[in-house]
């Protein structure tokens, strides 16, 4: 019998296709991506992970923990492979799969295809584009998406994939910082699901399951996944890194993407709408949520408070909850709802197809305006750099922007940095003279402090500084849009 | 007939009403024993002088950095008023005594609706204390906490007509004065025309779908226009909406002030706001007892507000916090089941209590609280000013100010922002840089203040002609060292947590 290509199939494919779209159309920004890249090609080179800083001159020799070498390692193999094309066809697949493990999850959840996908658009993409560039981070989207998969799917009786839990763990233990979010989901899910046992007939009765799902296995494997975290070249002190990492003030305190969300930015205001519509869609639904749902939303949604970059995790678990619940304030589906005709709707999934293809890095570049068409993003320091490799001496103290650092420790070898995005190795006093001196503020002193003999300023961000540097001594070497040169 | 002990039994409180004079008790008690700072309290209580005896001021008076004539809204005129016959009846504990007056009966007022709204003390109880933890860093004596009462009235009065408790008329009737009232003391005044403007919509709503009869939103509506037409109750009439927008547009408010900023769950308050959120969004989800859509939508609105400014967060917690204590009740019913409360039972020992409760609020008050065994770093939080120990924060340049009396230089005064409100009420003779009304200031001044304040910007004190400065060494130590490393300066004066320093002549 001949397969029919329904209306779904193209809701389906809108869903995983415009989720592929974003990266491709992203072009990369040098703070999080260059200088792992280059902390993937030492490793290659030396064989063995960087335990202490040599690409700065400020702390050079100063103990630095290098926790995502693996994710660094893939990094850098696909840049030999293929360049940084390669690299944003890579991300734009990783993140369709995370996020097309997440649309089967709210699929299987709720049963309700287009409510998924118009979840998966609407609340789940809005809440965690700005979080896909390329960098460990986002690597580990689909072992996170596959954690709360298997979970969810183990304590529905619907499958028992526990076990890959423990290989997935080591994976992330070595590609990002958070491995920690592995086990809280375990441990959230275990405490979840014994409440629900020890209270029976109260508040979760209406959603509780029939099904109970076998505490021992979960328990067991969830402490095989935390022995599984000594399987990194620094074993327990991993945890250290985390713990150290997230109590740095210079990284709370600085680093935007780690303050709390703020409804003054828009992606502070979609996180602060989507918790109203949650509040809201939790009041009406017809039927009490799941307990455990309620305790992985609720401790995400904490973590997304505290920082900007946790609530991409909050999306991940939110957006089911919301489908289950929102799925039952909706008719059921009719039988003889519309299908549409197959070559109409084929029709539709290769235009939506043909998008991939125009955004694909080896065609955007020519059909595409900036910033969607650029590879790069054009705060990236490229002719600035490759002025800076033309003088002689090389600078050895240069001041410049935090991204541009990213892109000289990649791309200039032989110049030391002053800082880079590598936020908790520079001590806070330092992050307050950078702040400084890129507005404009205590010039003299502090240019004469650190003893700078080159300048590479950001014309938009630090113009303070560079107008206090013009005509007192420095002189201009290389100048475009983005970057401006300057030596004594 | 009633025996005589059953008649006392019914005017002693039962225990369940203890655990709610209990959160009562802490939370009015805590008020008590927070310093006021001296930002948004000394300059408003020059105001207050200045209104009570020679009218409302409409322009910049105690800055040097601006012109003299430059205009000024002082919408809080009647806060000022207030606390500056506070001040005249008790001296500097005067203003105290209203700030934690204010406070008890406003979250009183908020374990009333609470009550009203759960018919559980043990849940009003806690609706208070989660009201209270919320807004911990947020109670000073200034204006904004005198309109704690009217916020607990409002939502008390809203609450009870839209649970068809209280009529239309006695909507009308309070609504404007209330708003009259409000629009004299702050600017927060907003929140009348605002809120009834959400419930209107929310009732609306439910009108269409049959859930309440029309005449209730209409008289709703009427509310509405009432209290709009209310706010025109002020000195400037129509004014004072275009100063309301200015202060939800000032560049340097939004940026410079702390408590404009939004809360984070890293501070203590922000963490019990977004705490306190996580409970109503469960307590709903799962509890029984579904809301009104009108309570959601008041809900949200203020949670939308207070994600915007920890400021705000203090009107959630008065509107959202007696609605969780409804959400928390067991059953499935819209309607509170008011039988517990009808059999109500006194005990005796719930009066010792409640009377133990009550003697410990008293004792916090001045001037019985500096006769407390509190901890002896308690009192370093404190300035000695005379007549008000335990009172007004160290940060009030008390010693400094004084000095600066004795010592005047008649030339250009920089100084600490809150040291500067200090000095508007205890040296007029001496004009400021800037001070805390921050929309008189431009945001190039503001940026200058951080600058000089950081030890970043020594030319700029050239630049002002700054002749003196006085600052702060906990926050502005920075300042403290590069005037130490310049020559030009020297310091002439240090105590207190201040130092005077002079341009050499």
């Amino acid at each position: 019998m001949r397969r029919s290509v329904t209306i779904d199939h193209v809701y389906l494919a809108a869903a995983l296709l415009l989720v592929a779209l974003r990266p491709l159309l992203t072009a990369i920004p040098p703070n999080d991506f260059w200088w792992h890249l280059a902390m993937g090609r030492e490793i290659l080179a030396t064989g063995a992970v960087p335990l202490v800083d040599s690409f700065s001159y400020t702390q050079t020799g100063q103990p630095f923990y290098n926790q995502a070498w693996l994710a660094q390692l893939l990094m850098v193999a696909l840049y030999r492979l293929g360049g940084v094309p390669l690299l944003l066809v890579v991300q734009s697949a990783v993140i369709a799969l995370a996020y097309g493990l997440l649309l089967r999850l709210c699929l299987l959840r709720s049963e309700r295809l287009r409510l998924s996908v118009v979840l998966l658009l609407l609340v789940a993409l809005p809440l965690s584009f700005d979080n896909w560039t390329i960098r460990p981070q986002s690597y580990v989207f689909p072992i996170f998406a596959l954690y709360v998969t298997i979970l969810t799917e183990y304590r529905l009786g619907r499958s028992n994939y526990l076990w890959a839990l423990v290989p997935l763990m080591a994976l992330w233990v070595n590609m990002h910082g958070s491995f920690v979010l592995g086990l809280a989901l375990i441990g959230l899910t275990g405490a979840g699901e014994l409440f629900k046992r020890l209270r029976r007939g109260g508040a979760f009765a209406a959603a509780a399951t029939t099904h109970r799902a076998p505490l021992l296995p979960l328990a067991l494997w969830g402490a095989a996944c935390g022995l599984t975290l000594l399987l990194n070249p620094r074993g327990p002190a991993v945890i250290g890194y985390v713990r150290n990492l997230l109590s740095t003030s210079s990284v709370t305190s600085l680093v935007v993407e780690w303050a709390p969300p703020t409804i003054r930015d828009i992606n502070g205001a979609i996180f602060f709408l989507v918790l109203i519509g949650c509040i809201v869609a939790l009041t009406y639904a017809r039927r009490k949520p799941d307990l455990t749902d309620m305790l992985l939303a609720g401790a995400l949604l904490w973590l997304a408070l505290g920082a900007v970059r946790n609530i991409v995790w909050f999306g991940f678990v939110a957006t089911p909850l919301l489908a289950v619940q929102l799925a039952t304030l909706l008719p059921p589906p009719s039988p003889k709802r519309l299908a549409g005709s197959t070559p109409l709707n084929l029709a539709l999934i290769g235009m939506l197809a043909s998008l991939l293809i125009i955004a694909s890095p080896w065609v955007k570049p020519a059909l595409l305006p900036a910033p969607n068409g650029l590879l790069l993003t054009e705060d990236t320091p490229v002719g600035a750099t490759a002025a800076l490799e033309q003088l002689e001496p090389r600078p050895q103290r240069l001041f410049h922007p935090m991204g541009a650092g990213s892109y000289l420790i990649w791309q200039a070898r032989d110049i030391p940095v002053f800082i880079d995005p590598r936020i908790e190795l520079y001590p806070y006093a330092q992050w307050q003279d950078y702040i400084a001196l890129s507005s404009g503020q205590d010039v003299p002193r502090l240019l004469d402090a650190y003893g700078f003999d080159a300048l590479l300023l950001d014309p938009e961000e630090q113009k303070g500084l560079l107008a206090a540097v013009k005509g007192s001594g420095w002189r201009v070497r290389y100048s475009d849009a983005r970057a401006v040169l300057l030596t004594r | 007939m009633q025996s005589g002990e059953g008649t006392l039994r019914r005017w002693l409180p039962s225990l369940d009403q203890t655990w709610c004079l209990l959160a009562l008790a802490l939370v009015s008690a805590f008020i008590a024993l927070v310093p006021v700072a001296p930002e948004d309290f000394w300059w408003h209580l020059k105001v207050g002088e200045i209104v009570a005896t020679r009218g409302i001021p409409r322009a910049n008076l105690f800055a040097w950095s601006v012109p003299s004539d430059a205009p000024f809204v002082y919408a809080a005129w009647l806060a000022d008023v207030a606390m500056y016959q506070a001040y005249r009846l008790g001296g500097l504990e005067g203003p105290i005594w209203l700030r934690n007056l204010c406070g008890s009966i406003g979250f009183g007022l908020v374990a009333a609706e609470a009550y009203r709204r759960s018919g559980s003390w043990r849940l009003a109880g806690l609706a208070t204390l989660l009201a209270g933890l919320m807004t911990m860093n947020n109670l000073t004596a200034r204006p904004q906490n005198l309109v704690w009462v009217l916020m607990g009235l409002f939502g008390l009065l809203l609450g009870a007509y839209l649970a068809g408790q209280v009529g239309h008329r006695w909507l009308l009737a309070a609504i404007v004065p209330l708003t009259a009232l409000w629009v004299n003391i702050h600017g927060s005044f907003i929140l009348v025309p605002a809120l009834l403007g959400v419930a209107v919509f929310g009732e609306g709503v439910r009108v269409l779908r049959r859930e309440v009869l029309v005449a209730r939103a209409l008289w709703l509506l009427a509310a509405l226009v009432a209290s709009l037409a209310a706010c025109l109750l002020n000195p400037i009439g129509p004014g004072i909406f275009g100063y309301v927008q200015q202060i939800l547009s000032a560049s340097p408010i939004q940026q410079l002030a702390s408590e404009w900023q939004p809360p984070s769950p890293r501070s203590v308050a922000g963490f019990w706001f977004f705490a306190a959120t996580l409970l109503l969004l469960a307590a709903w989800g799962i509890g029984g007892r579904r809301p009104s859509l009108t309570d959601v939508a008041l809900a949200c609105a203020l949670l939308w507000l207070a994600y915007g400014g920890g400021r705000h967060v203090v009107w959630f917690g008065f509107f959202a916090m007696p609605m969780l204590a409804q959400a928390l009740v067991p059953g499935r019913t819209q309607s509170v089941d008011r039988s517990a409360a009808v059999q109500h039972r006194g005990d005796p020992l719930a009066a010792a209590i409640a009377a133990l409760l009550i003697a410990a609020m008293v004792a916090v008050q001045p001037p019985l609280k500096p006769r407390l065994p509190l901890p002896a770093g308690y009192n370093g939080l404190f300035a000695a000013l005379p007549g008000a120990p335990q009172s007004y924060g160290a940060e009030t340049p008390a010693v400094a100010a004084a000095y600066l009396r004795e010592h005047p230089s008649g030339g250009r005064l920089f100084a600490d922002m809150g040291y500067a409100s200090y000095l508007i009420w205890a040296v007029p003779s001496e004009r400021v840089f800037v001070d805390p009304r921050l929309e008189l200031f431009s945001q190039q001044q503001w940026d200058d203040y951080r600058a000089i304040g950081d030890g970043r910007g020594a030319a700029l004190l050239k630049t002002y002609a700054i002749e003196r400065v006085l600052l702060s060494r906990g926050k502005q130590a920075a300042l403290a060292l590069t005037l130490a490393g310049d020559a030009r300066w020297e310091r002439e004066f240090a105590g207190g947590g201040a130092e005077i320093w002079r341009r050499k002549p």
